[in-house]
């Protein structure tokens, strides 16, 4: 009688953690729909909707809604849940509190991609496929490094770390011999991070890349908690932990690099959007991985309504996540640490 | 006794009449020496009027904005100069570099300041000109006419310049604002523009434009094109330097519903020597391009005649009919 | 079925053995302790008998079978292993530390079912912590934490299970009370290995002891029987002596006194 009671109390905990859960997921629509009213020039919510679905609206509202403001709000929704998502996972499979998904040099290498994209004078499609390709190849090398000297966790950050600083040091030279009145503002720019002019042809890479490896890491999420523990133990309980590392990490890389060749580098939220949502949620990634996805595309929608609306001029993205972000990683951290949960 | 103080006296007037000082647009006394022959450029703009007043024989480095891409500008240019490729200075220039090519002056822009009193330090007279209105362009040409001891075709290029700049004025003071078509600016990437305060915008303004930017402070600026929806510009011109082509903007889903894109009005500024767009003598063409664009047979200069007159005149380049049309050609 | 370790030979560093051509054999309702000096040994030892470690020499056997032959998730199926600590970098709650117990049960892409979660739970109930399930880790005790990996090796269902040092870093009723759970267990019908530095809690809870020395049997058998004072201080190399009050089982204290 006792046992049956305390199950109950306690199923209707897990019942509140999965709606927690199931909230966080669903966020992101209404912000979503809000982003589309915000903007330099405000719409009203008649307006949008009859521009959605094919209202009587004058031809400038209509192209704002579906050829402007859609694409990027999608592009922003994956991006934040890429980020947060793949932040996540890393953070378990590494065991780090401060890892988030550039660890392996995903950044820097598509950040070169990019540079060296623009010196070549390529349209954004060539921009994007550079930056995904640099991307993928700065997290190969620091894999095929961490492999190459034993696979362990601590060899695979060292390689992680590596590979971000040459690649980082290539940015710099491709930004050096860049011409500084022709090529170097857009090199910068698109390095600081922003979805100023994303277009459909963009979004349809980065949904394919966000399927796969969301679908992936969601499948794996439960094992994902297995991954932190240790390694002789994940290895006791039957996991094939070196394959299980490499499938996360090769997903969370695709994710990555599939979103930064889109919005170029935008740091902290693939490292406070995981914090948050464990804060919410505990560590259990069988509901933090969910809770990431619609956490991190709901900050990330705000964050880009923030970057096209405050000013006239675009405000670059890894300003404001840095800028508004950390203060508040730092006061959840702070939280944490007091209150004991989520980490050690 | 009083020969040998005589001698002195007369020495030491005549020395000090042979050292000119000129106050730069950074507000800097400069001495130059009398004959420079060593002349530098560290600053695109700076290079544009050094040109039109002493030719290439006596600038042993500069830096050349936008003519090495450009097939007309290189065949012009080696005619003009023929050993410019060798001159042309790269990235950032530094003191070094400068002093390596036996620079005895330099002309550099207000954001060289450094590089100024470094310059300044291992002796070598740095001069810092920074125009962004039609004042201040013929103020620079002054004070780089008077440092190179041209001061007589320094008027001469200044008299040119005001004449055409006054025809303009003249032609387009009537026209009321709602026949004023809104112009964007446009410089290195679609959507990195011209700000309301700079040189640019007034250029618009005076061909009889209205520029969209007007509000936006500081220099180039990066915007999203919701914003350039908003401003709905009916024609758009970019900057002969930049990497972007009317047609990438004609041709791209996110610009199609701006009006200058819907009516094909996108055009890039002809790209010649120097930068039409940027505040130099030459940009005077670049004003009259435009107010031919905005306004057909308004003002009573005929463009191509101007312009043959103007590298005649000022560079002893005869152009061809064909390049001319090249040049022309949109 | 018996877990057997057949001429097993391991080396960390190649050509330095740590151990030689080492027999054991577990059956199912046995409770064998591995004792020896640190570095003798016994850690590498249960290691490999859990298949964290392959020898290169001899082989570990599950029945008729090599278990280097079966695929990681079905070795855990019938060897559990349980450490000295639980290693984690996250504060995971009782109930979801042992249901990770589940894994070699679950789907490679898949969740814990409902079924999965009552397992969990009665393995709980063995170690006597139901009423903990909700907590926190990091807010247990040492010997609960200890308990609730037994639990989690328990909710793998598998019939062996291979502890490193469960009565470390206890107290003395925490260890008594941790040893007596593995003892009511092995009753039930689990084979169990366990390391000890403790020789005392062989000669209370084991059916048998294996005192290795330098990576070789030095006694084996019945705990009283092959941990003398003799056998003893051969092993850890300080003398020993050996106390009986005429009931239950003896104890052993090392000698302070010159011998």
């Amino acid at each position: 009688m006792h046992a049956i009671t305390r199950r109950t109390e306690r199923a209707s905990c897990q019942v509140k953690r999965a709606g927690l859960v199931l909230a966080l997921c669903l966020l992101p629509l209404p912000i979503l729909f809000g982003s589309l009213l915000l903007g330099r020039m405000s719409l009203g919510a008649k307006e949008v909707w009859a521009a959605l679905f094919g209202g009587a609206v004058p031809e400038t509202v209509r192209a704002l809604v579906l050829r402007v403001r859609l694409p990027r709000l999608l592009a922003a929704a994956l991006v934040g849940t890429n980020l947060a998502v793949s932040g996540a996972a890393f953070q378990g499979i590494f065991r780090n509190p401060l890892v988030e998904s550039r660890i392996l040099g995903v950044s820097a290498g598509a950040g070169l991609g990019a540079a060296l994209a623009m010196v070549l004078r390529s349209g954004p499609a060539g921009i994007q496929t550079l930056a995904f390709a640099g991307g993928l190849l700065a997290a190969a090398l620091a894999i095929l490094l961490g492999t190459a000297f034993g696979g362990g966790i601590l060899v695979l950050v060292l390689s992680g770390v590596l590979v971000n600083s040459f690649f980082s040091s290539l940015v710099s030279l491709v930004k050096y011999f860049a011409d500084p009145y022709v090529q170097l503002p857009g090199i910068t720019f698109w390095l600081m991070g922003g979805l100023s002019a994303v277009r459909w042809a963009e979004i349809l890479p980065l949904a394919l890349a966000s399927v796969i490896g969301l679908g992936g890491l969601l499948l794996l999420r439960w094992r994902l908690n297995l991954l932190s523990l240790s390694e002789a133990e994940a290895q006791a309980l039957g996991l094939p932990v070196k394959r299980l590392r490499f499938l996360t990490v090769a997903l969370g890389t695709l994710l990555t690099a599939a979103s930064v060749s889109v919005s170029g580098v935008v740091g902290w939220v693939g490292l406070i959007v995981p914090h948050a949502a464990r804060a919410l949620v505990g560590p259990d990634h069988l509901f933090l991985i969910p809770a990431s996805a619609g956490l991190g595309a709901a900050v990330l929608l705000i964050f880009d309504d923030i970057a096209r609306t405050a000013l006239p001029t675009e405000i670059p993205l890894d300003i404001l996540t840095g800028l508004i972000g950390v203060p508040v990683f730092f006061l959840l951290f702070m939280r944490q640490i007091r209150k004991g949960g989520g980490w050690r | 006794m009083r020969k040998a103080i005589f001698g002195i006296l007369a020495v030491i007037f005549v020395w000090g009449a042979a050292q000119v000082t000129v106050v730069d647009q950074a507000g800097r006394k400069v001495v130059v020496p009398e004959h420079p022959e060593h002349i530098a450029s560290a600053f695109g703009v700076a290079t544009a009027y050094l040109y039109p007043l002493i030719g290439g024989e006596r600038i042993v480095a500069a830096r050349y904005l936008g003519i090495p891409d450009h097939p007309l500008s290189r065949a012009v240019m080696s005619r003009i100069d023929p050993g410019y490729d060798a001159k042309a200075l790269g990235g950032e220039v530094t003191a070094e570099e400068l002093l390596a090519k036996g620079a005895d002056l330099v002309f550099a822009g207000l954001k060289h300041q450094d590089l100024a009193e470094v310059l300044t330090e291992i002796g070598i007279p740095t001069i810092l000109i920074g125009p962004e209105t039609f004042e201040a362009v013929r103020e620079a040409t002054l004070i780089i006419g008077q440092a190179l001891g041209e001061e007589e075709k320094a008027q001469e290029l200044m008299a040119f310049y005001q004449k055409v700049l006054d025809t303009v004025a003249e032609a387009t003071a009537e026209i009321p604002t709602e026949a004023r078509p809104k112009v964007l600016v446009i410089g290195t990437s679609a959507l990195r523009v011209a700000s309301g305060a700079m040189y640019q915008s007034r250029m618009v303004e005076l061909a009889g434009g209205v520029s969209v930017t007007a509000g936006l402070p500081g220099s180039w600026q990066n915007v999203n094109i919701e914003q350039i929806l908003i401003w709905n510009p009916d024609v758009i011109v970019i900057v002969p330097y930049s990497q972007v082509q009317p047609a990438d903007l004609l041709a791209d889903p996110l610009w199609a519903a701006v009006e200058a894109v819907k009516t094909g009005r996108v055009y890039k500024m002809p790209q010649l020597l120097f930068a039409w767009d940027t505040p130099i003598p030459e940009s005077i063409l670049g004003i009259l391009w435009m107010a031919e664009l905005l306004h057909p047979g308004r003002v009573p200069l005929d463009l191509g005649e101007t312009i043959r007159t103007f590298y005649q005149e000022f560079y002893r380049c005869t152009l061809s009919p064909a390049e001319l049309n090249e040049l022309l050609a949109r | 079925m018996k877990l057997v370790a057949r001429g097993v030979s391991y080396a960390y560093v190649p050509g330095q053995l740590v151990l030689h051509g080492v027999d054991l054999t577990v059956e199912r309702g046995d409770l064998v302790f591995l004792l020896g000096a640190n570095g003798s040994g016994k850690t590498t030892l249960l290691e490999c008998l859990c298949g964290l470690r392959s020898p290169i020499e001899g082989e570990v056997l599950l029945g008729e079978q090599r278990l280097s032959a079966l695929p990681p998730r079905e070795r855990a199926k019938w060897v559990a292993y349980v450490p000295q600590f639980a290693e984690t970098a996250f504060a995971y709650t009782v109930e979801e530390m042992v249901l990770f117990g589940r894994a070699p049960h679950v789907g490679p892409f898949g969740q814990p079912s409902r079924a999965d979660l009552e397992k969990a739970l009665h393995a709980l109930d063995l170690v006597g912590l139901d009423g903990l399930r909700g907590r926190p880790m990091n807010a247990l005790s040492g010997g609960e934490k200890r308990l609730v990996l037994i639990a989690r090796a328990l909710a793998q269902e598998a019939p062996f299970l291979l502890l490193d040092e469960p009565d470390a870093h206890l107290d003395p009723a925490n260890q008594h009370r941790v040893l007596s759970v593995i003892r009511a267990l092995v009753k039930e019908g689990l084979g169990v290995v366990a390391t000890t530095h403790n020789p005392n809690s062989a000669l209370l809870y084991g059916d048998e002891a294996v005192l290795l020395r330098a990576g070789k049997v030095l006694a084996r058998g019945q705990p009283s029987c092959a941990l003398t004072a003799e056998t003893l201080a051969e092993a850890y190399g300080i003398p020993f002596r050996v106390l009986w009050d005429g009931q239950g089982p003896p104890a052993v204290l090392p000698r302070t006194d010159s011998p």
